[in-house]
């Protein structure tokens, strides 16, 4: 998963590998961070902050071509348009349990 | 013209979005020598930076805290309304009307998502940016072109002969309205020998830059051809043809009319090559008669090389000593009203026969102009140019003189108008009068009426006649449009003569109306005719 990421980043941002290994350490970080923020508002069940990190980690995700996390993502945006708490939860989760995978790949 | 490319300049670029991530990604992704990247995390720093420096490009997210996107692009707007904008946004999947109409109804936006590879999206900045340099670059390179032009239009106006002409031979003056800055319209009069004159007015196809430069090619081969030669109008008008085929040859063409007048014996030999003919009129009566034969003439200048102008195409006429002839460029004719309709020839002849029994040589180009104006036909499709002349009589109670619009003419044109009174009247205080008169008057039209027009082709003309019981000064200049209110004291209640418009003195006003019995004063298309009585 780290080498499609890294891939990617190589072949179509036409950075070099250096670069490519730096800027997924800089991702992995940005991805805690949202995660983090992410964590207070479905307790909270901020749906509006919810969308908006989500916005913001979709785009993020996207430029790396990190589709495993983007579709994630897509699932808690969708239920926090939905407004429903126990779809952010469970998708929230599919999202912790991906980012994990990521940070040990 | 040189246009740049964007490989001769490094591409500035404004990055802006709340998620750093995004910032440091495009960093590495636009890092080849072409960019330089200033990324800014919120619309406010932004557009500081947009303030400090300059960028070729904005790459704008949409979505942010505070100030979104759109609302950062309105700023902008209010700087440079053709910047380039890129909306990087990843919002693909909610794009909806109501986005898609906020993106495009600026013609320099653009839009891309945010899972962009670098080709596409240095493709989308260096077409946009490309767009704008282009379009920078064409307005610089038509900025420069209109100065030119106006620089050219000057001294256009430079190469004519001044507006008002007096000799001992004619009095002649004329008007000059290029439809754009500069004009192929052509004037001349000047001596050839003795009492004779060539009198020439021409008119070169097209109103830009080449039939101005044709225009001056013609003046001076003019002077060439005809100064101090007994010019006869067709072998003129054939040197002419064979300078146009031959020399300059670019296809173009002219209507001119040559006419060799002899203001010692009252005639006048013309011919025309396709130019509109001579008409004649006088104070005496309200008729305009054709000068010379209006059937008879050639083709115009520059159709056929081997074209030959002959003397039996020349017509002659014999002209009264107060005949006041009037030439023009079609443009006159081409004049139209509202409704596109231009003004027969009946008519106008009727407008300037009128016209003739109240004005005089100097005036009469202006006030045809003015009149037809004031009915209506004032649309001007091409450059026009109205000449009159008239021959110089001697008059033992006329002084008549061309003032150059210079601070130092002022005393020596009224002490010399002045000494002409004391001669006529014998008054020493009439003269003193007038020569007070003449320099208020003079000062108030070179200082306030032509600060920035004191141009040696900007001359005053001023006349006095001694008649058994007033004298006549009127004075004629083409300076700032401005009206004397010669019964109130008030100085501001002159037209545009508050305090900045008063005489030197302050006073210049109030002695004018002191001295004077009466005064008239009237603006014909740009001239202003002041006429002065003082009684005695």
């Amino acid at each position: 998963m780290k080498k499609t990421i890294i891939d990617y980043m190589i072949e179509s941002l036409e950075v070099s590998a250096e670069d490519a290994a730096e800027l997924f350490d800089m991702y992995l970080e940005t991805l805690d961070e949202h995660c983090v923020k992410m964590q207070a508002a479905v307790d909270k069940a901020d749906f509006a902050e919810i969308r908006l990190l989500t916005h913001s980690l979709t785009g993020c995700s996207g430029n790396v071509g990190a589709e495993y996390i983007v579709e994630a993502v897509r699932e808690l945006n969708a239920a926090a348009k939905a407004l429903n708490k126990e779809q952010c939860q469970a998708a929230f989760a599919e999202l912790l349990t991906r980012r994990d995978t990521l940070h040990n790949a | 013209m040189k246009v740049m490319t964007i490989m001769e300049n490094k591409i500035k670029v404004l990055a802006v979005d709340d998620e750093k991530f995004n910032l440091m990604l495009l960093k590495g992704c636009l890092k080849a020598d072409q960019y330089e990247i200033v990324g800014c995390t919120n619309a406010v720093d932004a557009l500081q930076e947009y303030k400090k420096q300059y960028f070729d490009v904005l790459l704008l997210d949409v979505l942010m805290p505070g100030i979104d996107g759109f609302e950062l692009r309105k700023l902008i707007r209010g700087i440079d309304k053709e910047k380039p904008i890129i909306f990087l946004t990843a919002l693909v999947d909610d794009v909806n009307t109501t986005m898609l109409n906020q993106i495009s109804w600026d013609p320099y936006t653009y839009y891309m998502n945010k899972s962009y590879s670098k080709k596409l999206l240095s493709n989308k900045i260096e077409q946009a940016v490309e767009v704008y340099r282009s379009k920078r670059m064409m307005e610089s390179y038509y900025n420069k072109l209109e100065t030119e032009m106006d620089v050219a239009g000057d001294l256009q106006k430079l190469l004519l002969p001044d507006w008002c002409v007096l000799n001992k031979a004619f009095c002649a003056s004329f008007i000059y309205l290029p439809c754009a800055k500069v004009s192929g319209d052509i004037y001349e009069l000047f001596q050839i020998y003795g009492d004779k004159y060539l009198f020439f007015v021409g008119d070169i196809a097209g109103h830009g830059m080449q039939a101005a430069l044709y225009m001056a090619a013609v003046q001076s081969f003019l002077k060439v051809a005809a100064a101090g030669k007994d010019v006869k109008p067709h072998n003129l008008l054939n040197q002419l043809n064979s300078f146009f085929c031959n020399e300059l040859g670019s296809g173009t063409y002219m209507t001119c009319l040559v006419a060799v007048v002899d203001f010692g014996s009252n005639h006048i030999s013309i011919q025309s090559a396709g130019h509109p003919g001579l008409v004649g009129c006088s104070a005496n009566n309200e008729k305009v008669w054709q000068i010379g034969d209006h059937n008879k003439g050639g083709m115009p200048i520059g159709w056929f090389a081997e074209n030959k102008y002959t003397e039996d195409d020349t017509s002659d006429a014999v002209f009264e000593d107060d005949t006041v002839i009037i030439g023009c460029s079609d443009g006159l004719m081409d004049l139209t009203n509202k409704d596109n309709v231009s003004m027969s020839d009946d008519d106008r002849n009727e407008l300037i026969g009128m016209l003739s029994v109240s004005s005089d040589v100097i005036t009469i180009p202006y006030r045809i102009m003015k009149s037809m104006e004031q009915i209506g036909f004032d649309h001007n499709p091409d450059d026009v140019c109205v000449v009159a002349f008239k021959k110089q009589l001697k008059n033992e109670k006329l002084i008549i003189k061309r003032i150059p619009p210079q601070i130092s003419n002022v005393s020596k044109t009224a002490i010399e108008f002045s000494n002409f009174i004391q001669e006529k009247t014998g008054n020493l205080e009439l003269a003193a009068k007038i020569e007070l008169l003449i320099s208020e008057y003079l000062n108030n039209v070179i200082i306030h009426g032509m600060n920035s027009k004191q141009s040696s082709k900007n001359i005053i003309c001023m006349s006095l006649m001694v008649d058994e019981h007033d004298i006549v000064l009127r004075g004629l200049d083409r300076g700032k449009i401005w009206e004397f209110s010669p019964n109130t004291n008030d100085v501001n209640a002159d037209g545009g003569s508050s305090a900045g418009n008063a005489a030197t003195s302050g006073r210049g006003l109030q002695i004018i109306r002191d001295i004077t019995d009466h005064v008239t004063h009237d603006t014909y298309y740009g001239l202003n005719e002041t006429v002065f009585y003082v009684k005695y």
